[in-house]
C-alpha cells in the first residue's frame, strides 16, 4: 500500500506541476471568467425588454404618426405598447414578475400571430420562454436569457451545454497524455525497470488520471460558481429547464439537469482517461495519441449535432452523452428524432463504454509483449 | 545470478550482441570493458528485457533483487531528485533511510531541485543515491563514472566497495576501467559483440 500510494502521489505531483496541466487550467479558468462577464454584458442586450425594444420604438413611431394625422390610435397598437412600456418599466424596478406578466401577454399575442402565418418553431420559441417566464412571475426571480446565465445555477447550466463538451474534452486530454506515454523512452518501454507489474502500474496511473481530471473539473465547477455567485447570486436551483420537443411542456429543475449532467460528466471523464491510456500504449507517442484521442472523443462529441447521417445510430454513440445537457433536456433527442438518446441510456451507455475501456486496458496490460 | 544463453541482440540485421553464452555468478562484482557503441549498454538492457533478444535469459529471485537505470533514462521534468529518492525507496519496498543516503553521497546541496538541471556529475551521483536506496541484490550499472571528478569518482568506489561487502552482485559496463577495476573480481572484454573473461 505504501508503494502504491508513494507511486500514486508521484504521479499526481508529476502531472500538475507541469505546464501541460498549468497552461490548460489557467485557459479554463480565464474560460469561465470570460464567459461569465461576456453572459452578463450580453444579458443587457438580449433581455425581455432588449428584445421587444425595436418593437417599442416602432409603435411610439407608428402612435406619433396617427396623432400627427389627427387620426385615432388603434386600440391593440395602444395595448400593445402599454404593455411593452409597463415590461420596460417593471424590469428597470427589478419587478421580474411583472415585467415577465407583461412578457408572457406579449408572447401570447406573438404566438397568436405565428400560429397564423404558420411558423411552428416561433410558436414552440415563446411556448419554451412563457414556460419560463410563469416560474419568473410566480418566483419573482431574475428572468434569464437562453445560453447566458449569470446565476450560478442558470450559469453553470450553459457551461455544461456550450463549452464543456468539448473544451474540457480537449484541455483535459492535453493534461494527462504526459502521465501514460512518459515511460516510453527512446522506444523502450521503462516499466519494465520497476519491480511491480504493468497492471499494477498502469492502474495506479488511470487512478491518477481520473483523480487529476475529477478535481480540475471541479475546480472549475467551484470557480464558476463562485464567481456568478459573488456577481449575481446563486440563482434558484428550480428554475425549470423545458424539455425540447416539437410542443413544449414538461420542465425539470436546473438542480436537477445539472446534478445529471455532472453524473454523466465524471463517466465522461473516465472514459476519456481509458481512451488516453489505450492509445498511449498502442502509438508509444505523444503526438500521436493527441491527434487520435481528441480526433475520436470531439468527432463522437459533434456526431449528434453535426452528422445527420448517424441519426438513427447517434445513441450507441458514447460521445453523444458528452453533451450532457443537450443529452437531458432532449435536445439531441429532438434534433436527431432518435429518442433513445436519455440520460439513463447515456448512464448505461457510458458505463459500458467504461467497462469495455478498461477490460481492454488490463488485457493489453496483462499480455503486453516482453522480450 | 543471470545466465546468458546465446543471446543475441541485432538492430535493423546488424548483430550487436553475437550468440552470448555466459553465467553471471551471485556476490561477484563483474566489471564489463568495451570501446563506446560496442554493446554494453545493450547487454544490461536485454538483461531486463528493454531491448528484443534471442537466445534465453535466466535470472534467480524476483524484481524486486534488480535494479538498472539506463544511462540515457529521461527523468521526469517536473521532479526532484528527493521524489524520485522517495518513490524508488517504496517501488522496491526498501527500509534504507533516505536522509543517511543524501549526507552519504553528499547531495544535500541539489536534491530538492528538478533531476533536469542536475549536472552529468551531479546526476551521477544521484543515480548511485538510487541504486543504494533500492537496496537490492543485483545491480546493473551504466558507466555511472562517465562524468565524476577524482573526489566524486572516489566515492562512487567506496559506495562500489561497501555494496560488495554487502554481498551484492553487481555488473558495471564502462569503456573507463582505471578506478573500477580495481574493485572488480572479474573483468569482462565486450568486443565485436562477444564476451571474453579475464580473472584478476
Amino acid at each position: 500500500m505504501k508503494a502504491w500510494n508513494s507511486f500514486f502521489s508521484f504521479n499526481v505531483k508529476s502531472v500538475i506541476k507541469k505546464k501541460t496541466f498549468m497552461l490548460p487550467m489557467i485557459i479554463l479558468i480565464f474560460g469561465v471568467f470570460g464567459v461569465y462577464f461576456a453572459n452578463r454584458s450580453a444579458t443587457n442586450n438580449v433581455n425581455i425588454v432588449a428584445l421587444v425594444a425595436g418593437d417599442t420604438k416602432d409603435m411610439q413611431r407608428q402612435q406619433h404618426q396617427f396623432k400627427s394625422r389627427g387620426h385615432k390610435v388603434p386600440k391593440a397598437l395602444t395595448i400593445r405598447l402599454k404593455r411593452e412600456l409597463a415590461l420596460k418599466a417593471a424590469y428597470d424596478n427589478k419587478d421580474w414578475s411583472t415585467a415577465a406578466a407583461n412578457k408572457i401577454k406579449i408572447n401570447n399575442e406573438d404566438i397568436q400571430s405565428s400560429k397564423n402565418s404558420g411558423d411552428q418553431q416561433g410558436v414552440s420559441a415563446l411556448i419554451t420562454e412563457n414556460i419560463e417566464l410563469e416560474f419568473v412571475k410566480a418566483n419573482n426571480v431574475f428572468p434569464e436569457v437562453e445560453d447566458m446565465g449569470v446565476h450560478s445555477v442558470n450559469f453553470l447550466n450553459d457551461l455544461f451545454d456550450i463549452y464543456f463538451p468539448i473544451v474540457v474534452t480537449v484541455l483535459f486530454t492535453f493534461m494527462v497524455v504526459p502521465l501514460f506515454i512518459g515511460k516510453y523512452q527512446h522506444e523502450k518501454n521503462m516499466d519494465l525497470l520497476f519491480p511491480r507489474s504493468s497492471v499494477w502500474l498502469e492502474s495506479n496511473r488511470f487512478i491518477t488520471g481520473f483523480f487529476v481530471m475529477f478535481f480540475s473539473f471541479v475546480l472549475l465547477v467551484c470557480v464558476a460558481v463562485a464567481v456568478s455567485g459573488i456577481f449575481s447570486g446563486l440563482g434558484n436551483p428550480h428554475y425549470p429547464v423545458v424539455i425540447v420537443r416539437s410542443m413544449p411542456g414538461p420542465t425539470i429543475s436546473i438542480i436537477k439537469v445539472i446534478f445529471e449532467a455532472l453524473c454523466l460528466q465524471i463517466l465522461a471523464l473516465l472514459s476519456l482517461i481509458g481512451l488516453i491510456q489505450l492509445v498511449s500504449n498502442l502509438t508509444q507517442n505523444q503526438n500521436l495519441t493527441l491527434l487520435l484521442v481528441i480526433g475520436f472523443s470531439v468527432c463522437q462529441t459533434i456526431a449528434a449535432s453535426k452528422l445527420a447521417f448517424l441519426n438513427s445510430i447517434v445513441n450507441w454513440i458514447p460521445g453523444t452523452y458528452f453533451n450532457t445537457i443537450s443529452v437531458i433536456d432532449g435536445t439531441v433527442a429532438f434534433e436527431t428524432n432518435n429518442h433513445a438518446v436519455t440520460f439513463m441510456n447515456g448512464i448505461i451507455m457510458l458505463l459500458a463504454y467504461n467497462i469495455i475501456l478498461i477490460s481492454v486496458n488490463l488485457l493489453t496490460n496483462k499480455y503486453k509483449k516482453v522480450y | 545470478m543471470i545466465i546468458l544463453k546465446g543471446v543475441e541482440v541485432s538492430f535493423k540485421g546488424q548483430f550487436v550482441l553475437k550468440h552470448i553464452s555466459y553465467q553471471f555468478k551471485d556476490q561477484m562484482f563483474y566489471l564489463i570493458q568495451a570501446r563506446n557503441g560496442s554493446g554494453k549498454t545493450t547487454l544490461l538492457n536485454a538483461i531486463v528485457h528493454l531491448v528484443p533478444y534471442r537466445g534465453e535469459i535466466e535470472k534467480t529471485g524476483t524484481a524486486n533483487d534488480y535494479f538498472y537505470l539506463p544511462n540515457d533514462f529521461q527523468f521526469d521534468s517536473s521532479m526532484s531528485g528527493r521524489d524520485y529518492l522517495t518513490l524508488f525507496t517504496n517501488l522496491w519496498s526498501s527500509a534504507i533511510d533516505i536522509e543517511m543516503v543524501i549526507k552519504k553521497i553528499k547531495l544535500e546541496s541539489f536534491i530538492d531541485k528538478k533531476v533536469v538541471g542536475y549536472s552529468l556529475g551531479m546526476r551521477q551521483l544521484f543515480v548511485l543515491a538510487l541504486y543504494i536506496v533500492t537496496d537490492t541484490n543485483c545491480w546493473l550499472i551504466d558507466e555511472l563514472n562517465n562524468g565524476l571528478d577524482e573526489e566524486n569518482l572516489q566515492l562512487l568506489v567506496d559506495s562500489l566497495l561497501q555494496a560488495k561487502k554487502q554481498n551484492r552482485t553487481i555488473l558495471f559496463v564502462t569503456h573507463q576501467i582505471e578506478k573500477i577495476a580495481p574493485v572488480a573480481d572479474v573483468t569482462i572484454n565486450l568486443n565485436g559483440g562477444n564476451l571474453n573473461e579475464s580473472v584478476e
